[in-house]
């Protein structure tokens, strides 16, 4: 490709992305503009309620981009169709919900929908692929239990598996560990380390600044409508930051166990 | 949970590839077996072995032994209505199981997006107003997909349809339709019109010819085959529309192939037989009960489990009593035990 520099690529190029709820036209966000270059792991942090999964869900082409363009691979994301955006990029909801109990194999052999055609079913490939999937993320033991009787966690791996299954580089997780025990979080932050390594590029949506230390290389916060700069997440996350982000006092300390690691630690206010 | 391990590993041999196999072998048999004894019973009932010589004798140049009356019971009256019975039984089947899939909703069948209704308001009209069956049974199509276009028209939004709204529009669509009916019956001559409304209404597969056939099944087969062939992308539109279109489902085009289709085939039953209620609905959940939920497993059962139950309940029908039962009021006599039945085995979910 001409004009790439050498040492990056950028896979996604967001410009002046705005929403508005079409119903109530009160905007969500506004010229939020920035680039994820392959091999990132980009935190988006920010409280309830500021628009961070609108963002992925413009991203994964769910919602219709009305202000602003996203560009994937140098091609705006309007003018693509949902298999050719899936299959350079797949996101995991928040949660699923699934009416039926299908096996979770089944779950997982969906994400290969943007390879096949309308008229075809899953053929072998397909299934050894689903298997590859189950087997990275570590969930082979899983892939005959049903899916309304598998626990939260094991869902969000369930959705990451399906995710890879996709075949698409790009992840956007939505909360990947929110509602999860100490355990699972753990579980699937070493899942997204993992990915990260193997060469996959990553936009994470979180609730937890540690979360963004322990995985990211960038991060950023969204906060009533606009975007911070993305950049290191130890420049990122300070207590100036926690409080005006979170209205909360931290303290962020480095532990002389965990080499150059920063831990943040909450101050409650007493009384 | 105690009790959930065995349920899964219960599941697991129930729904494995083995098990499905079986079943589709057993479906296939009893689907068999309800074809060669509506051939046989009816009002002249004929041997097993006249009714294979005389299906022979159509194709090898065999002696006639058998009277020439036999041949036309088998070839002009029962065959027809046999085929007619199993596309009306397998398409309501798999409209009803597409529809609930698509809907995310176990309570679906054919009738939520109002053809039903307004299949049954074309007929009461045109036998209100006219004497001929095939004004009747085109009235009764064409009003059917106006029914439907109604629906679809009134849940449109920024060129998307939310599958809630469609449900919405299709109840108000489906009631308005039929209080339309209400009135056809209550305006109706209370001697011969309005019992013909009402026979119609309870369905029968009594007035079937072959030339309907001739028009009917392409368009039953082909909207059929297509939901068959999407079948396993119908799976993935049950995850919601937001989860479908980020595994990069067109679930716009997705969702209008099920409708149209499921559409057809609804109409065109409609047209054939009157409304038949309760297939639509049960059937797939006896095909869950039987090949699990995944649609590419489903679809063929039902195929096949409502095919022949409906060639059976039509056997039914006109041969317990001297006059001829309504198959509305049969499938639901003969249904709701065998469906409760499976239903009290069940653990829960659907």
């Amino acid at each position: 490709m001409v004009g790439v520099k050498a040492a990056v690529k950028t896979r996604i190029r967001i410009e002046g992305l705005s929403y508005l709820y079409p119903e109530s036209r009160q905007t969500v966000f506004s010229d939020v503009g920035f680039v994820i270059n392959h091999g990132d792991v980009i935190s988006l942090l920010g409280p309830n309620g500021t628009g961070k999964s609108t963002l992925l869900k413009c991203l994964a082409g769910i919602l219709p981009v009305r202000t602003g363009s996203i560009f994937l691979d140098g091609r705006n994301i309007s003018a693509m169709k949902s298999e050719e955006i899936a299959s350079k990029m797949a996101y995991v909801p928040q949660t699923q919900v699934s009416p039926f109990p299908y096996p979770v194999r089944e779950i997982v052999m969906m994400g290969r929908a943007s390879r096949l055609g309308l008229f075809s079913s899953p053929g072998k490939e397909d299934f050894e692929k689903t298997d590859a999937a189950l087997r990275l993320v570590g969930i082979s033991a899983l892939a005959d239990r049903v899916c309304t009787q598998i626990s939260g966690g094991e869902w969000q791996l369930v959705l990451i598996a399906r995710a890879i299954a996709q075949e698409s580089g790009i992840l956007l997780l939505d909360e990947p560990t929110s509602h999860l025990d100490l355990g699972n979080q753990m579980r699937i932050l070493e899942t997204i380390n993992n990915l990260a390594a193997t060469g996959f590029t990553i936009l994470v949506a979180t609730h937890f600044p540690d979360h963004a230390l322990l995985t990211s290389n960038r991060a950023a916060v969204l906060k009533e409508g606009r975007l911070s700069e993305v950049t290191d997440p130890e420049e990122i996350i300070s207590e100036r930051m926690m409080r005006k982000t979170y209205g909360v006092e931290v303290k962020i300390l480095e532990h002389e166990m965990l080499g150059t690691r920063k831990i943040i630690v909450p101050i409650l206010n007493k009384g | 949970m105690p009790g959930t391990e065995v349920t899964e590993t219960v599941k697991k041999q129930r729904w494995g590839e083995a098990h499905y196999r079986q079943a589709v072998i057993v479906l296939a048999v009893l689907l068999a077996l309800s074809v060669l004894s509506a051939l046989c019973l009816g009002r002249y009932s004929i041997s097993i072995p006249e009714i294979l010589r005389v299906i022979f004798g159509k194709f090898f140049p065999i002696e006639k032994t058998w009277k020439a009356g036999v041949e036309t019971v088998i070839f002009q009256v029962r065959l027809p209505r046999i085929f007619a019975g199993f596309l009306v039984g397998a398409g309501l089947a798999l409209s009803g199981a597409s529809l609930q899939a698509m809907f995310r909703n176990p309570l679906v069948s054919s009738q939520i997006l109002g053809v039903a209704s307004g299949a049954g308001f074309g007929a009461a009209v045109a036998i209100l107003l006219f004497e001929s069956i095939i004004i009747t049974q085109l009235s009764s199509f064409a009003f059917g997909l106006l029914a439907v276009f109604l629906t679809w028209s009134m849940s449109r939004r920024r060129r998307q349809t939310p599958v809630i709204l469609l449900i919405l529009s299709g109840i108000v669509v489906g009631s308005l339709f039929s209080s339309m009916t209400s009135m056809a019956k209550y305006l109706a001559d209370p001697l011969n019109k309005m019992p013909a409304i009402v026979f119609w209404l309870l369905g029968s597969l009594n007035h079937v010819s072959v030339k309907e056939l001739l028009v009917l099944a392409p368009v039953m087969i082909l909207s059929g085959g297509i939901l068959i062939a999407v079948r396993w992308r119908i799976n993935i539109l049950t995850m919601g529309d937001e989860s479908a279109k980020a595994l990069g489902v067109n679930t716009e085009q997705l969702k209008r192939i099920v409708i149209i289709c499921s559409t057809l085939l609804t109409a065109s039953a409609v047209c054939m037989c009157g409304i038949v209620g309760w297939i639509g609905l049960v059937i797939p959940h006896i095909g869950r009960l039987i090949a699990g939920p995944d649609n590419k497993r489903l679809m063929p059962v039902c195929v096949l489990t409502g095919g022949a139950f409906m060639i059976a309940v039509d056997t039914i029908a006109r041969t317990a009593t001297a006059t001829e039962i309504p198959l509305g009021v049969l499938t639901s006599v003969i249904g709701a035990p065998i469906f409760a039945s499976l239903l009290m085995k069940k653990e829960s979910g659907w």
